[in-house]
Order: structure tokens, then sequence, then C-alpha cells
């Protein structure tokens, strides 16, 4: 990785950044720190000058000043490095004793270099002048503590924040380098579907976090798109294999009719066969592009609030007595009304496919009930006969394209209908289920409530 | 009847107008869009048959122009688009009517038929007749020489649509479409049943029997000749 490269990585400028800013955190709370702590030594010192004038001046009470000047004299004898410094002088400006050449100090507070002391040391002075009775007094104390904390300060800081510094580059650089991989592993995979492969994956590290979160919004993205592109594969492939041959039929008897006018004979039956083998094309044909326009999930863009319950009732109305001509009973019990978010004319379809199978299956005095009642969360639509049913192991593959249980394919039938329903069934977020009714078949669909 | 046929493939638009001339209408052929328009608005036609696909301009833009243009002539949109939304974008574009191809001959003429005698909207029919069968809308009841006949919401809606188009053929998509908004071909004998049990009720008790099943094409209704 260059360095280039390094910098325009998110991880590593997110580090950096967050260094920059401790970095400026460290500045501010040292100064504040330092400024606060030099503060408090200042009053202290202030405290121990103001401490040693009023001592001095305490001696000085008696009247007597020899007393002054031998206490002085004691006590510049006391501090021979001149850390304290004294001067006295008499009311005729003569002095009497100091530590210090005789300058004029300001009465009140002062701050005083060394040189100017004559002191051979480089802190400054807290110089307090006052009088004691016509005597002038000057009392002196070096800054050496404030130099020193200001020096501390100073590398206390220096080695904080070159180890802040340190700290900040070294996680930058492993958090960059990990959040890098799973970056890379994103680009990886996303390459490989663009060469095709859709069955690639990211890996979940199983934290939750946010990677984690791109990483599965990335795998559920590429699952639909799977699920689009075998759906189509499956729609050429069942194209392919289910048009093919009623054509090569139709073919057939074209031919025997072009034979027959050939031969002189009528050909009408056969031009009549095939005709009827074209309907039969064109019909499976049709009910493959609508399966898939509607899994292509068009139809949400026209969904609407309906009554799922008047849905169900309008197909059982319309199928009654077809189903009373076939000697069987049909039943329509719906609990009034249930909304869901849906397409009218999708749902009377898939409503009327599920009936047109019972009706299509099952032998005369079967019955068939439809219901519409709401389960909790859901509500529930169901086509329920006392025909044949389906054996166990069959229910999976029925809701597949094309697929028919008879083999041989003689009855009528496209092997269309379930597959439809299943498409409306997943454009309406609906969960369609096919379990035994003892006898017989029962196909539900559970719709999530409209709120 | 003068009919417009807007349709770039050349053999199922001779075998249109050929199969439109011997039903006794005169049928002009276009196979392109802007063409069509022109020929549209300089002419009068009955019924206008337009292709969803057309060089040029396509059928939807050629019917928005003509409707923005005041041409008031009922239009059939033939299409191989078979989809929900393509059936929806023709009516809004101002179709009337929506044939899917493949389509049989006979599914087109009895809807360009049913399109060219659609009566104006402002003279709304209160009671229809056919013989001695009324239909009265205001007070949805049924009648044949005078003795009331009892018939449920659908077959009433039923009996209305062939009723409007009494002497003409009713396709059973028509039905399904008009009596039931069935736009489906359903598997079993839905049409073929409600129409068994309108028969009953409206043929059966009586001599001439109105309802006749026309072979290969659907339904019609007609007093007897």
């Amino acid at each position: 990785m260059r360095p280039a490269d390094l910098l325009r990585r998110t991880a590593f400028r997110l580090a950096l950044g967050m260094m920059m800013f401790v970095l400026a955190a460290l500045v501010l709370a040292s100064t504040i720190g330092y400024s606060l702590l030099r503060q408090q030594l200042v009053i202290r010192q202030d405290a121990r000058v103001t401490e040693i004038f009023l001592a001095l001046q305490a001696t000085s009470q008696s009247g007597d000043q020899t007393d002054l000047v031998e206490a002085m004299t004691t006590r510049i004898s006391a501090s021979p490095d001149r850390s304290t410094v004294y001067l006295l002088r008499g009311p005729d400006g003569k002095v009497l004793a100091g530590s210090i050449p005789d300058i004029w100090f300001k009465p009140g507070w002062s701050n005083v270099d060394a040189a100017a002391l004559k002191v051979a040391t480089d802190y400054p002075y807290r110089i307090y002048a006052g009088e004691i009775s016509g005597y002038a007094l000057v009392v002196g104390l070096t800054d050496a503590d404030l130099d020193d904390l200001a020096e501390i300060s100073r590398s206390a800081f220096g080695w904080s924040a070159l180890s802040v510094l340190i700290a900040a580059i070294a996680a930058g650089a492993v958090l960059a380098a990990r959040v890098q991989a799973r970056i890379n592993e994103v680009e990886q995979i996303l390459h490989r579907v663009a060469l095709g492969d859709l069955s690639a994956r990211l890996t979940v590290s199983g934290r939750g976090n946010d990677l984690d979160q791109i990483a599965i919004a990335i795998n559920h993205a590429l699952a639909r798109l799977r699920g689009l592109v075998e759906a189509m594969r499956q729609v050429s492939a069942d194209i392919a294999h289910d048009l093919r041959t009623p054509l090569n039929r139709l073919r057939i008897r074209i031919e025997a009719a072009a034979e027959a006018e050939a031969r002189g004979q009528p050909a009408a039956a056969d031009l009549a066969a095939a005709l009827a083998e074209s309907d039969a094309i064109s019909q499976t044909f049709a009910a493959l592009l609508r399966i898939a326009q509607i899994e292509a999930g068009a139809a949400r863009a026209r969904f609407s609030r309906l009554d799922l319950s008047a849905v169900m009732q309008a197909v059982a109305e319309v199928y009654a007595e077809v189903a009373e001509d076939a000697g069987m009973v049909l039943t329509c019990q719906t609990e009034a009304p249930l909304f869901i978010e849906g397409d009218r004319e999708l749902l009377t379809q898939a409503f009327a496919n599920l009936i047109e199978n019972a009706l299509r299956h099952c032998q005369p005095a079967t019955t068939i009930s439809c219901e519409v009642s709401a389960f909790g969360d859901h509500i529930r639509a169901s086509v329920t006969d006392t025909g044949p049913g389906i054996p166990e192991a069959e229910r999976e593959n029925v809701l597949r394209r094309l697929y028919r249980l008879e083999k041989s394919r003689t009855t009528e039938g496209s092997g269309l209908g379930l597959a439809l329903v299943q498409a409306v069934a997943e454009v309406h977020d609906a969960d369609l289920r096919l379990t035994g009714a003892e006898p017989g078949l029962c196909v539900t669909l559970s719709f999530p409530k409209v709120v | 009847m003068r009919l417009l046929l807007l349709e770039d493939d050349r053999s199922v638009s001779a075998y249109v107008a050929k199969g439109l001339s011997e039903a006794g209408h005169v049928c002009d052929v276009l196979a392109e869009g802007t063409d069509g328009l022109f020929q549209a608005t300089r002419e009068s036609y009955d019924v206008l048959v337009v292709d969803r696909m057309l060089p040029g301009l396509d059928g939807l833009s050629v019917v928005r122009a003509l409707r923005a243009a005041g041409v008031r002539a009922p239009v059939l949109f033939l299409t191989a688009l078979g989809g929900i939304d393509e059936r929806v974008e023709g009516l809004e574009a101002g179709g009337d009517d929506y044939l899917t191809k493949p389509f049989a001959f006979a599914e087109l003429l009895a809807r360009i038929n049913a399109l060219a005698r659609r009566p104006p909207v402002q003279d709304v029919q209160t009671v229809l007749r056919v013989a001695d069968l009324e239909l009265d809308m205001m007070r949805r009841q049924a009648q044949r020489g005078g003795q009331t006949i009892d018939l449920l919401p659908k077959e009433f809606t039923l009996l209305e649509v062939l009723m409007r188009n009494a002497g003409r053929v009713v396709t059973r998509t028509m039905l399904l479409e008009r009596v039931w908004d069935f736009h489906f071909d359903p598997k079993t004998s839905v049409v073929e049943t409600h129409i068994s049990r309108l028969r009953a009720k409206i043929d059966k008790p009586f001599d001439v029997a109105l309802l006749q099943t026309v072979k290969n094409a659907g339904y019609m209704l007609h007093a007897p000749r």
C-alpha cells in the first residue's frame, strides 16, 4: 500500500482526524492546568513573602530598630543562595542591611529579574516593598518553583503528545487494515458478481456492526437478484421445454392437413386441431408472460386498500353455480370486511385459479369451502376441498411452473395455475401454504394486515 | 361501416382487411403511425383499430394526439403486450377496447361491432327491449311477455350486456370482462354455466328462444326473424 493510498483510506483518515482532535484537547487541557497551578503557586509565594514581611515588622514593634537589623542579618545568613533576598534602608535612605544592591523598588508588589539583583540564577524574583515606621523594607522570593512548573508542564505535554501520536497512528493503521480488508472483500465479491457469479456472498462477522449491516444488505440484494435471474432462466427453459412439444404437434397437424389437401382429401379436421393447438400454445405463453410480469413486481405501483372478503365472495359467487353443475358444493365464509393492500385483478385471478383447480381435480360430491378470516396480525384466505389432495412429497413441486402431477399430460391444463397463485402471493408479501385437509387439500394464503 | 386499420404487419393487416370487407365493412389500412394520425384526422371513421407498436409514431401517441385533436371515433388497440399495465395505459390514452395478439378474427369483429354501435353517453336507455323481453334499468327488473323474471344481480348484468348488443355477437372473453371483470381465461365453463342458467330463466318457459349460441364466436340475443 502506497502512502498516498493510505491517506485515501477512510478508516486511516478518521484515525488521523481523531488524533488531531485529541492533540488539540491535550494542548487546551495542559494550558488550563498550567495556568491554574501557576496561579496557585503565585498565591502561595505571595503568602510567604507577606509572612516574612509581617514577621520582620513584628520584630520592629518594640521600637528599637537594632532588633530588626539583627533579625534581618540572621535571615540573610540563613539564605546563602539568596533564594530569599532582603533590603532595609533607614529613614535617611542609608542601607542598614541587605543581600541585594541598593535599588529603589516601587512600593507594593513587583517582579524583578535576577540579573537586576545581581544574583546568579535565571529565575525572576517576586518582590514586596513596604515601610515600617519610616524604614523601607524589601523582601523578595525567587520564582524557581514557577519556572520548574513550566518546565514540568512542557515535558509532560511533550511525552503525552508523543504517546497519543504513536497510539493513534498504530490504532489507525490496525483499524484501517481491518476495515480495508472487508472493503476489499466487498470489492472482490461485487467484481465476481459483475462477472456473472451470482452465488458469491459476503461473510458476516456476526458482530452486528455497520459493515455487517452493509454486508447483510448486499447479500440480500444478491439473493434477490439471483432469484430474479433464476426465474428468468426458468421461464426460458420452460418455454423451450413446454412450448416446443405443442409446437411440434402443431407442425405435424399442419403437415397432415397439407398432405390431405394434396391427396384431395378434406383437411378441415386437421386444421381445426391445428387451430386448437395454436390457441393452447398462445394461452401457455400468455400465462408464462403474466407470471413473469407479476414476479417483476410492477403491480405494486397499483396497489390499493381493498376488502379481501369482498374479493373472495365475488369469485365464489361466480363459481358457485359452476360447482353445482359439476355436482359439487361451493361454500364461502368470510369475516367482513378485512382490508389488505393489493391488486384486485391479480387476487381475483389467484382465487379463481384455486377454485378451478379444485373443480377440475375433484370428483362430484366434493365440497369446496372458501374462507377469509383474521388470524393474529394476518388475514388468511383459503380454499379447501374434500377431494383426492396432493401427496405431501409433491406439494413443493406443484408450485413450480409447468409442473403437473400426471406426467403424461393428457388432461387439459397448463400447469401454471398454482405458479401464478404463488407469484401473486409473493407480490403481496403473502405466505402460500398447501396442507392436507384429511381428505383433500387446503391452500392458504396469509396476507399481512393493513394497519 | 368505415374502418381504419393501423398495423405494420402486412400479413395480419391483409387478413384482417379481407375479413372485414367480407363482413361488409370498408377498411383502410396504413402501416405507419404519422400517416395514420393524418388519415384519421382528415377522414371520418366509425372505428379505428390501432396496433400499439407502429413505426414512426407509436399507437398510444397516435390515439393521444387524435383525442387531443377532438377525434371521438372509438379506438380498439391491438397489441402483443398483454400485461395489465399495458391495458390500463391503452385505456388511459383514450382507447375504448383492447385485444391481445394472437386473436381470433371472430373476436376482433365482435369487438369492432360492439364499439361502433355504442350509444352516445347522453341518451341512456332506461328500458332495453328485444322482442317481448324487457329490461327495466331503473327498477332493475326483467319481464318477458308481461311475466316478471327473477334474476340474480350478475344474471341481470349478463342479460344487460347481451341486450345492449342485441343482434350482434358477444364473445366469451367480452362477457368475462364486462360481466365478471375477469381479465384472464378461466379453465372451467364459467360463461357456459351462467348462460345456461340465464337461458333457463328467459327462454325455457317461452316458445321462442332469443339467446343463441354462435359457434366458434360467442352468444347473440336477437328477436326471431
